[in-house]
């Protein structure tokens, strides 16, 4: 679903790459976990599987696209298939629920008869179903999540990226929140999440794959979230 | 479904960027004046030129009595003026049309033009007006043809036409034309810089939605649309308003203003239909340039 081959990514003015000659391979309907300390290349690791990045060296292929062949104009229709979530949400402020969550099917030119029936399934998934007219700012954090995952579910991606989803959380909403993306897995949607919550990686056994330094350092199937930290 | 949410979002703009939009609007407006008054312009040189030539004609002067001229040393005599007539019949079909004014027809036409002033009339021998042929040609503008041909003849004084007056109207009107469209110039590149700074603004003010839609997936028209018809419609706008200015001018200025001068323009002053011809190329060029200047800032300032 997701392979790196030989990906090395030095941005401008820079001496040191974020990614060092990583290789691996995500399957399809895995649950992977990225970890390591800020700057080890997690994120950029999302950002060029989003293609938001371009590699330095090395191919990159994401549901069954090269991305170095990937025109411009076709980038969009690899979002399609791509839902993306952030630690800071990314609501829009003015919208309410569900009109945050129906923003994304509007803008890729889904007819409102289809919004309609979509959007009340998907905010009924993330337990929102009662509190779609809220705005994000009458919401808890961890319900603003919520949002945000049903906006990336909604169009039904064959791959979820999450960058830090939990970071803003407390621990018992981010319990709620990885429960959650347990339950999009098992759609079998493929989920890789960057994440420095070593609890959280301890209690779900999955797959988990360490950077240190932009290189791939452990890559272990039902890990642990590691030793130093 | 898709327009409505562009227009929804272009609307929304709007609103944010109004004050903006207003001196986008005013600034494209007086370039399009500019622009409009210099097509006008032309239009008039074209009809002036046009019901001059039709009109214009040479006339060929011979010697007069008592002529201070060097070339007359005596009144033309009939040999003489024959060979000149078969000179300039020789020049047909450049020729169209040959008249032979003798000192009778002189005589009338000349008191009939000083009608007005008796005493210059009274005090004038109608001996001393020469003869002339007065001489029409199918391309008024091959005047030295004739000229060269039937100057220096004997019996022939001066050849003169109507041409230099001309020349010298029609520069006065064409240095106000080429001074209006250099100042079009610069007011749409400064309606062009300002468009271009609208859109960029809207560009940063919208990057939380603009970014949103990326990550989903929204297409680069989809993303970009609502902001070029921003700067597009400004543009627009600002067109309708230069032509309602351009159509005042012609309201008060030319048909009050210019009327007196009429017979000097050649009869006719342009009308409403050269000035709504002007108004596709005011809209035309302002909505080109607006999505010039929109389409260079949004590649230049917004990731898709």
């Amino acid at each position: 679903m997701i392979r790196f081959d030989n990906v090395t990514k030095m941005y401008a003015q820079q001496t040191r790459p974020a990614l060092d000659d990583v290789s691996l391979e995500v399957e399809k309907g895995e649950f992977v976990f990225l970890v390591g300390a800020s700057g080890s290349g997690k994120s950029t690791f999302l950002r060029l599987a989003l293609r938001e990045e371009k590699p330095s060296q090395g191919r990159i292929y994401v549901a069954g696209k090269d991305l170095a062949k990937l025109s411009p104009w076709k980038v969009p229709g690899l979002r399609r298939q791509v839902g993306t979530v952030f630690q800071d949400f990314r609501l829009l402020p003015n919208k309410n629920v569900f009109q945050n969550v129906a923003f994304a099917l509007e803008v890729i030119g889904r007819p409102r008869s289809q919004i309609a029936k979509v959007v009340p399934e998907v905010l009924d998934l993330v337990g929102l179903a009662d509190k779609d007219g809220r705005l994000p700012s009458e919401l808890s954090g961890g319900e603003q999540q919520r949002v945000a995952i049903a906006r990336a579910f909604v169009n039904r991606p064959i791959v979820l990226l999450a960058d830090e989803p939990t970071g803003n959380l407390d621990p018992s909403t981010s319990v709620g929140i990885m429960r959650l993306l347990d339950r999009i897995n098992r759609t079998g949607t493929t989920v890789v999440m960057a994440t420095h919550d070593a609890q959280i990686v301890d209690s779900m056994r999955r797959r988990v794959i360490e950077l240190e330094g932009g290189k791939v350092v452990r890559d272990q199937s039902r890990g642990v979230y590691g030793y130093s930290s | 479904m898709r327009l409505r949410f562009v227009f929804a979002e272009l609307a929304n703009s709007l609103r944010r960027n109004s004050l903006m939009m207003f001196a986008i609007v005013v600034i494209t407006a007086f370039s399009m004046l500019m622009l409009g008054s210099a097509l006008l312009m032309r239009s008039q040189v074209n009809i002036t030129k046009h019901s001059y030539y039709q009109k214009l004609q040479v006339s060929v002067y011979l010697c007069p009595d008592n002529s201070p001229h060097p070339q007359c040393p005596t009144k033309a005599n009939n040999v003489q003026i024959d060979a000149v007539q078969t000179q300039l019949d020789n020049l047909r079909p450049l020729v169209t049309n040959v008249e032979f004014i003798d000192q009778d027809r002189a005589w009338s036409i000349y008191k009939d033009l000083f009608k007005d002033q008796p005493d210059l009339v009274n005090n004038t021998d109608p001996k001393a007006l020469p003869e002339s042929f007065v001489v029409k040609l199918s391309d008024p503008k091959k005047f030295d043809v004739v000229s060269t041909a039937v100057s220096g003849m004997p019996g022939v004084d001066i050849v003169q036409n109507q041409d230099d007056f001309l020349k010298k109207l029609f520069s006065v009107m064409n240095a106000w034309r080429v001074g209006a469209l250099i100042f079009t110039g610069v007011l749409i590149v400064a309606a062009g810089v300002l468009i271009g700074v609208a859109v960029q603004v809207a560009a940063v003010s919208r990057r939380r939605e603009t970014g949103i839609m990326r990550l989903v997936g929204a297409s680069r028209l989809y993303i970009q649309l609502p902001f070029l018809l921003e700067g597009v419609l400004a543009g627009v706008i600002g067109a309708l308003l230069g032509f309602g200015g351009v159509a005042a001018a012609k309201h008060f200025l030319i048909d009050t203003r210019l009327k007196p001068m009429l017979p000097v323009l050649g009869g006719r002053v342009i009308g409403w239909h050269e000035v709504l011809a002007t108004l596709p190329w005011m809209v035309g060029l302002s909505a080109l340039v607006a999505a010039l200047a929109s389409f260079v800032t949004l590649r230049r300032y917004m990731r898709v």
